[in-house]
């Protein structure tokens, strides 16, 4: 076609411009905002199912062997400790919060924000909530075996507040003192889910240091904090598991739990079966090592949408541009371990929507405890997303964020300030439609 | 986990001679939807059989209540055989222990395992044992098994002290409160049945099909197939000798779910041959549970028993293997 009036050229190139402008605005919304197939999040390790016993779905990808030793080990997640004669204080406790890692780990997801799914993290206000309550620690054991008194025992009271609850709580020791929510500090933790965390494990840690930005150095006012600690093996290392991120390792994170969860002491190595301070172990080296494999061989599950699909490709590209994904990194790539427990766990592609970092959260989120100094009391490690639309599909009344707060998805996001507040302020700010899209989107995760 | 091959060819065969027959039935019915395989499962499998739950923990009450006011040997024999009355109740229900069972803590709170020995001793050992005393024990020390552990522990029904005796008037009354819970959890328009299950109908199918396969795998790998690796000890209900009659219940909790839930009928309208080779694996596992000897854990170490139980797992895996090609098919 010829134009033969200047006013035509004026107006295709105005069009030229809509319509790159409108190009480039339809490819920013649904652009595949990270290669790869975010379908299979946890790679050949995916597990396609999302009922009730998905989380406890060993991983696709095993060999033969491999899914024998996964079966062998499962029973220990299970078995419920009893106390033991042996050794003084051999078994369960005395004191302690739960006496099977599934007491809190329900189907192998998050527990609920009650007694005997969740526990309390202390520390003394004083301080920054840096240092151990006096005679408690850091973890208040609300529970005691016959014949022992647990160290305390707790109220819990949601309140309502313009839609969102928040908890009080009364501490009551044995002899009827109460501890004072003045001075003392309380962290309520649930359990979150176990998948996919031999994966997190076998992310390299240069690849995890590659997101750090501990200063802000780039001004985007997301900073991203490593933390380092002693793994098992003596090694440091950068924490990766826990709300805190205190554990480098499963082996380290499963030996915390039987000790801090459960009163049990666990072997330091395969020749031994003595503890790290010579006294007898309650749990063998080989127990360990046998939950500590269970657990880095769940996989995570598949998404309920595929990859090409519109909801897949809205809800990632909004994820994106309201910045989300600045902590909730969605992809990493595991490394190539010549000792790895599973091969199938080297080489993967993932999809955990986490950078494994600390980051700050506001005071919203600040419930004073700052975990030996290793994090503020208001830095949380950014929690993993794969498999959060399936949560409540495992245990229908299970709660989001550290302490449970969150009945839904979108209270979570609510509750995002600190680092988070620009990210949570663009969401409230969408029209509810785009919100509705999101939140579709991190259901089907 | 198991290398127990030796029956499957024969169950094979048995399968597909049934399934012949199968598919040379006419199709009268239609297909139930997957609503109707939601409210049966909720209205026809699980409600009544939380209620059976809850009347035989009743029963046991007015048992153990005869016993503890006179401890004669009949009541205590009548204790006896009401507990494993009522564990049966309990068994039969494994297969839709998903939900408030699991979630709600009904379940370590009815059936939990191993028995606490130590802490029980030394609760019984207490001078009065109260109420108080009894909610100082955790769930290895109540429920089932803890009565279990008590009420077999003795030869003659005047061998049971004071303590035992009160014991097991409290224990009782815990059972039965946290049957009562289970099945008001389950009940009236908000709870798990119809807010959860037929709210939702589309998912119950495959929760059925996990449930059965949870089931299956759990009695064959876990109950028999680590007794069979660890002894006598590792068999629950090894006090009453009762685990050869809870693997049958467990079985039939199988297949109640199977059938009376309608997903049988709605799995023959789509694969009949399917359908029916399920059906004989889970009567022929049945059939070899049954045929278990009493007492199963005095005679594990006998060869023919260990070869009956290497039979029964098995058979259970057969039916398990075929329940996933089930899920497959179903998508």
């Amino acid at each position: 076609m010829r134009l033969r009036h200047p006013t035509n050229k004026l107006l295709l190139a105005c069009l030229a411009i809509l319509i790159v402008i409108g190009l480039g605005a339809l490819i920013e919304s649904e652009r595949p905002v990270w290669a790869g197939d975010p379908h299979r999040p946890a790679g050949d390790m995916t597990v396609f199912k999302r009922g009730f016993s998905t989380f406890e779905t060993p991983a696709e990808g095993l060999t033969k062997a491999e899914f024998d030793r996964h079966a062998e080990t499962d029973p220990l997640f299970e078995k419920s400790h009893v106390p033991l004669d042996g050794h003084a204080g051999a078994g369960l406790g005395p004191i302690h919060n739960a006496k099977a890692c599934s007491s809190c780990h329900v189907l192998n997801g998050r527990g609920k924000p009650i007694a005997g799914q969740s526990l309390f993290r202390v520390a003394l206000k004083d301080g920054g909530g840096t240092q151990p309550v006096p005679d408690i620690g850091f973890q208040l054991q609300d529970k005691a075996i016959f014949g022992h008194s647990p160290e305390a025992t707790v109220e819990r009271t949601w309140i309502e507040k313009e839609g969102l609850r928040e908890l009080q709580t009364r501490i009551t020791q044995p002899d009827g003192t109460e501890l004072s929510s003045q001075t003392i500090a309380r962290s309520l933790r649930i359990a979150p889910p176990m998948i996919g965390m031999g994966l997190l494990e076998a992310i390299p840690e240069s690849d995890v240091l590659a997101n750090a930005d501990p200063d802000d150095q780039d001004g985007d006012g997301i900073s991203g904090r490593p933390v380092w600690t002693i793994d098992s093996d003596g090694k440091r290392k950068i924490g990766r598991f826990g709300w805190k991120a205190l554990a480098a390792s499963v082996n380290q994170q499963s030996a915390n739990a039987y000790r801090d969860d459960m009163g049990l002491t666990t072997a330091t190595g395969p020749n031994t079966t003595l503890t790290v301070d010579g006294s007898p172990a309650d749990i063998s080296w080989e127990e360990l090592d046998g939950v500590t494999y269970y657990t880095q061989t769940l996989g995570a599950p598949a998404t309920a949408e595929t990859s090409d699909s519109p909801l897949m490709r809205q809800g990632s590209a909004l994820f994106d541009q309201l910045q989300c994904a600045s902590c909730h990194v969605p992809s990493h790539r595991t490394g190539n371990n010549p000792n790895a427990v599973a091969k199938v766990i080297n080489n993967q592609t993932i999809w955990p929507y986490t950078d494994l970092l600390l980051h700050d959260m506001g005071p919203g989120l600040d419930d004073g405890v700052a975990e030996e100094g290793l994090s503020s009391s208001s830095e949380w490690r950014t929690a993993p997303l794969w498999g959060i639309g399936v949560t409540q599909r495992v245990n229908r009344k299970a709660s989001f964020m550290h302490d449970g707060r969150a009945r839904t998805i979108e209270e979570a996001i609510l509750w995002h300030g600190g680092e988070a507040d620009k990210a949570r302020e663009r969401y409230q700010a969408l029209p509810q439609r785009k919100k509705d899209q999101l939140l579709a989107w991190l259901n089907q995760l | 986990m198991t290398r127990l091959p030796r029956l499957v060819p024969l169950l094979g065969a048995a399968a597909i001679s049934a399934t012949i027959a199968a598919a040379c039935t006419p199709q009268s019915q239609a297909a139930p939807t997957d609503q109707e395989v939601s409210s049966a499962l909720v209205n026809n499998v699980v409600l009544p059989s939380y209620k059976k739950l809850v009347n035989a923990t009743e029963e046991l009450e007015n048992a153990l209540g005869k016993l503890h006011e006179d401890p004669t040997d009949a009541n205590l024999e009548a204790a006896r055989k009401q507990w494993k009355a009522t564990r049966k109740t309990w068994e039969i229900t494994e297969t839709w222990a998903y939900g408030p069972a699991e979630t709600d803590d009904f379940d370590p709170n009815l059936d939990d395992w191993p028995v606490s020995h130590k802490e029980l001793a030394e609760a019984l050992a207490m001078d009065d044992f109260s109420e108080e005393t009894f909610a100082k024990l955790d769930t290895t020390g109540r429920g089932f098994h803890g009565i279990e552990y008590v009420l077999f522990s003795v030869d003659k029904a005047s061998d049971l002290t004071k303590q035992q005796l009160d014991y097991l008037h409290v224990a009782v009354e815990d059972l039965e409160a946290n049957a009562k819970g289970l099945l008001a959890a389950w009940s009236g328009n908000d709870g798990f049945g119809k807010a959860d299950v037929e709210a939702d109908p589309a998912r119950t199918v495959s929760d059925i099909l996990e449930g059965m396969t949870g089931c299956l795998d759990e009695v064959a790998n876990g109950k028999l197939g680590g007794a069979l690796e660890a002894g006598k000890d590792e068999l629950e209900s090894t006090f009453s000798g009762n685990t050869g009659a809870d693997v049958v219940s467990n079985l039939t909790g199988v297949r109640v779910a199977w059938q009376d839930s309608k997903l049988q009928a709605l799995v023959k309208g789509q694969d009949a041959v399917l359908a029916q080779a399920l059906t004989d694996q889970l009567n022929t596992a049945i059939s070899l549970a049954e045929a278990l000897p009493a007492r199963l854990n005095d005679k594990l170490e006998a060869p023919a028993t260990r070869e009956q139980i290497e039979d029964l797992m098995a058979a259970i895996i057969a039916a398990m293997e075929t329940t996933e090609s089930v899920s497959e098919k179903l998508g």
